[in-house]
């Protein structure tokens, strides 16, 4: 440890010193691309040896290629695959100077594998249940107690749907996106309300080392999961054609950050205001006790750095450090508008406001995603027997569902994924 | 008789207008898309017309990319490849369609397996390679390696094969050589099959978005579809009615280019005289 | 010294074919030849692309395990099932459209332009655009379906995308979609080429339009219609896009959207077993050659 801060200090003095050096780093949208674009004169004022390239993301296949050229990009913003971490080509961050001071500044978010970190979160997100007050009302139901278990988010979402057709179409209770039941990122939509049948005892699908399947245990309540969306599915529309979450004609739904609340500005009839048209709840439990822990999904798109020389895997940890000073963090959150990962922000007034605090509160009781892609294989199979068994209605019972949702699980496993 | 072939033409113009809603739809759709508010977009997708009808996408369009570039970089881009093509690949159609020397056949049974063997083999050491000739972040990473392809001339052979082997007798006995007859005769007799590799290859070219993102670094560099990346974004449909007016943006020079080579498609029909 | 002078004159009366071969050839050596060695050799080794100081030889395994691989050739059904489907359905969809539009093409230069046009813009319509609008147009309550439930076609709409027996087709009418204006682009290009004498002189003795276009300008097209239909065997089996941009690597409810190449694109490109991955692209052309053969034998003696 010591030796390699020594080491990094000399190689401090090297790059400072003789030659510039030029690191890359891919922005993953266009707000973090004008973000990062807009910061870099400062650090590369502050770092007259380093020189700071944004670049457009490239796709999983195209970063293999780079990886297999010698050309990755220094700091990739978002999830790789996991290979990459288990083949030893990404920096573990905590053999850098400064590692600990930053992480005892972090919320969440930080994943340790095998020892090492090697994600720093940028970018946070959980998910909260957001309910339309105004439809609770129509529904004679109360607008100030959403639903807090998920039989009574049942006894609500019927409700909703026995509704006559209103102004802007028919009402549906719920809403499930099954349009995007093909993409394993579903999962990360779906699985917080699997894990609140569990407690979050079992948030996983595989367990830890990725060896053997998690979701088949009894004690995981995979089957209630199941029983519970299939009902929740007739109360829903099949798709946003009948129904647009912003169309005011859903009753409830899971909502993912508050960047989303954009497109409550372009709701139809006007923007919809929290508090007096919507409101943010946590997401129900199985258990009606009423100390029960409501779970969430804590998702993020971390820094990671693709190790190439140590000059240039030093620079990238030092422009991370910078872009994780609490006036930049804090500055990235408002223009590209997500969760801070430094406490000192979360209690920004930025973030105090109504319509924010409830994301900020769930931070508390998050199950943090694995940052880096993994296994699509078990998820997909999963997402398939849920969606030929909620949606479709081939697989008739929700003991066949996990049965076959486990059977193709498990050969995907088998088969290395 | 010409009665008969009026019926006919009539009938076909109602057969022909019929299938436009399948071709067209999801074009007009596109069209109209662009005008949407993105609250329209977001809540009714599928209505057709715009209410209220604005042009936010276009001006959000315009206001945050320099278009003009994008559109240089890409006509550089696309044009160079086209040009290259049509004069390669051409000339190697007429030798495969019309020339004889030994081993042409296998040659061209050669150059069909090349097609045979998926491209995704081929992606990542090409990279490699182009990557270690310091050609990635310049444009001839993608102008070079598609200067000639088989695609095209297999089509163009085709082509050929059509014209009547008397003409080129005909030219060699007058005196002429290969060269001659391949810009004499054969390039004025295939400017229908030309056209169409012209607009294949240059939408092939001007539609590419993940060569551009693998091998174009500098924004100063990007084409039209790396500029639209500029909108995606994480929150879904921040962008919407930007992304609509940057598709057809995108669209409309393909249709234009088309719609020039259109005229020769016809004029090339009927200048195509065989004995 | 004959056979010399016999050689060099062959070589004279050939050299502009070499010539006008060369750059092709050129492209080739400079650009493929080394990632197509690069191929060959890791299909005997095992190769993991992004750490290559772990490669091993591993003799004929690869070979073998993708031979036997149930996945890969369930895979490869599925592309037979879709291009079954969707063969049939483009080329007697792109000869329909390019025979009116030929038959239009003596009249009304305008129209005969602008309908040209129209069934060209669905070819240079972008994919992510066509998926977006057939996905809505395709969707259970989207304006289709709704449409075939009133009619009593169906009993309930259908999620195509759940049901594994729908997906291939409903892929090759999308594909078919996006592919039929070239197809009848090339036909009309063709059509244009058959001396008008030819179907003239039929028709003066009498022949009905239907013979006419089935006995004497069918069989005129037959380039293009080969091309075609090479072009089909060869690019077919290889179809990719469409089902990784609706079921990602996984390919679907039960891998009914799975195709060869995403298999192998899932193998080399996110597990990263790329020497796997690479004998299994050469199993698969293999198969091509197969296919492209029997197309050229059907087609071409006849």
């Amino acid at each position: 440890m010591k030796k390699l801060f020594v080491f990094s200090l000399l190689s401090l003095l090297i790059v400072g010193s003789m030659m510039a050096i030029t690191i890359t780093i891919t922005a993953p949208d266009a707000q973090s691309f004008n973000y990062l674009q807009s910061v870099i004169p400062t650090f590369e004022q502050q770092n007259p040896g380093i020189k700071v390239q944004v670049l457009a993301a490239p796709s999983g296949d195209q970063i293999a290629a780079e990886v297999a050229a010698g050309n990755p990009p220094n700091i990739f913003v978002g999830p790789v695959a996991m290979k990459y971490v288990q083949d030893g080509l990404l920096l573990d961050f905590t053999q850098m100077p400064g590692y600990d001071q930053l992480a005892s500044q972090i919320t969440t978010g930080i994943f340790p594998y095998n020892g090492g970190v090697y994600n720093i979160p940028w970018m946070l997100t959980t998910q909260v249940m957001f309910y339309n007050k105004k439809i609770f009302e129509l529904a004679g139901l109360d607008p100030n107690k959403p639903p807090t278990t998920f039989a009574e988010y049942l006894y609500d979402a019927k409700k909703i749907s026995e509704l006559p057709p209103g102004p802007y179409g028919k009402y549906y209770g719920q809403f499930f996106w099954n349009e995007m039941l093909s993409y394993s990122w579903y999962w990360g939509m779906l699985e917080q309300i699997y894990y609140n049948f569990n407690d979050a005892k079992y948030p996983h699908l595989i367990g830890e080392y990725g060896l053997s399947l998690e979701f088949t245990n009894p004690n995981a309540h995979f089957v209630d999961f199941l029983r519970f969306c299939k009902e929740a599915q007739q109360y829903s529309s099949s798709g946003m054609q009948q129904a647009s979450i912003f169309g005011r004609n859903v009753g409830m739904w899971l909502q993912f950050a508050y960047g989303w609340t954009y497109n409550l500005q372009t709701s139809t009839g006007g923007p919809m205001i929290y508090g007096k048209d919507y409101g943010l709840a946590p997401i129900p439990t199985a258990s009606n006790s009423a100390t029960a822990i409501h779970w969430s999904t804590l998702a993020q798109r971390p820094f990671l750095v693709f190790k190439t020389t140590p000059q240039a895997d030093l620079a990238s940890w030092k422009f991370i450090q910078f872009l994780m000073e609490p006036q930049n963090e804090l500055q990235a959150c408002e223009s590209i508008g997500w969760l801070p990962s430094l406490k000192v922000n979360a209690d920004n007034p930025f973030f105090q406001r109504p319509e924010i605090r409830p994301y900020i509160e769930q931070l508390a009781h998050v199950v943090v995603t694995n940052p880096f892609e993994t296994s699509s294989g078990v998820t997909q199979a999963v997402l398939n027997a849920w969606g030929q068994y909620v949606v479709n209605h081939s697989i008739p019972t929700a003991e066949q569902a996990l049965e076959i949702a486990a059977k193709n699980a498990q050969a995907a496993l088998n088969s290395g994924l | 008789m010409i009665r008969q072939e009026r019926n006919e033409r009539i009938r076909a113009y109602i057969f022909l207008s019929i299938g436009l809603i399948i071709t067209l739809y999801p074009f007009v759709l596109m069209v109209m898309s662009s005008f949407m508010t993105p609250s329209q977009l977001i809540n009714n997708p599928s209505m057709i017309i715009p209410m209220p009808f604005t042009l936010s996408g276009y001006i959000g369009l315009f206001k945050n990319l320099d278009v003009l570039l994008l559109f240089k970089n890409t006509i550089i881009i696309a044009g160079s490849v086209t040009l290259l093509n049509l004069f390669f690949d051409s000339l190697a159609a007429f030798a495969l369609a019309k020339l004889k020397f030994p081993g042409k056949n296998a040659l061209f049974g050669f150059m069909l397996f090349t097609l045979m063997i998926p491209g995704v083999l081929f992606f990542i050491p090409t990279y490699t390679m182009l990557y270690n000739w310091g050609w990635v972040n310049h444009y001839r990473a993608l102008i070079i390696p598609s200067f000639v392809q088989f695609y095209s001339i297999f089509l163009m052979k085709q082509f050929m094969e059509q014209i009547p082997d008397d003409v080129i007798e005909a030219a060699r006995i007058d005196g002429a050589s290969d060269p001659l007859i391949y810009s004499r005769i054969i390039l004025p007799m295939s400017v229908p099959v030309l056209a169409t590799i012209a607009i294949l290859t240059f939408m092939g070219a001007w539609n590419d978005f993940f060569g551009p993102l693998l091998y174009l670094r500098s924004p100063s560099l990007w084409t039209v579809q790396l500029g639209l990346q500029m909108f995606s974004s994480t929150i879904p449909s921040q962008y919407i009615q930007v992304l609509w007016a940057g598709e057809v943006v995108i669209t409309l020079p393909i249709l234009i280019v088309f719609l020039f080579l259109q005229k020769y498609f016809i004029q090339a029909f009927a200048n195509v005289s065989f004995k | 010294m004959r056979t010399m002078r016999k050689f060099l004159k062959t070589l004279n009366k050939s050299k502009w074919g070499y010539i006008f071969v060369a750059p092709w050839i050129v492209g080739f050596a400079v650009f493929s030849v080394y990632p197509l060695w690069l191929g060959i050799k890791m299909t005997f080794m095992n190769y993991n692309l992004v750490a290559p100081q772990s490669m091993k030889f591993t003799g004929f395994q690869n070979w073998i395990n993708g031979l036997m691989d149930i996945t890969f050739w369930k895979s490869l059904l599925n592309i037979l099932y879709n291009q079954a489907i969707f063969i049939v359905l483009t080329f007697f969809i792109a000869l329909l459209v390019a025979y009116l539009l030929f038959k239009i093409s003596s009249g009304n230069k305008f129209w005969n332009a602008f309908f040209r046009s129209a069934y060209f813009v669905p070819t240079i319509t972008s994919v992510v655009v066509v998926m977006l609008v057939l996905g809505n147009i395709s969707a259970p309550y989207g304006p289709l379906q709704t449409i075939l439930v009133k009619w009593h076609i169906l009993s309930q709409p259908i999620v195509w995308n759940l049901t594994p027996i729908l997906i291939m087709p409903v892929i090759a009418i999308i594909t078919s979609w996006m592919s039929f204006g070239m197809q009848a682009i090339i036909l009309l290009g063709g059509l244009g080429t058959i001396p008008p004498e030819y179907t003239e002189a039929a028709r003066i003795d009498g022949a009905k339009e239907r013979t006419i276009f089935w006995r004497i300008t069918f069989p005129l097209l037959r380039p293009q219609i080969i091309f075609i239909m090479v072009m089909n065997a060869i690019g077919g089996l290889q179809m990719f896009t469409q089902v990784y941009v609706n079921f990602g690597t996984a390919g679907g409810p039960d891998q009914a959207g799975m195709t060869p190449v995403l298999y192998i694109y899932d193998q080399g490109l996110t597990k990263f077993q790329m020497g796997y991955a690479s004998t299994l692209g050469f199993i698969l052309s293999g198969i091509i050659i197969i296919a492209t053969v029997i197309t050229l034998r059907v087609l071409q003696e006849r």
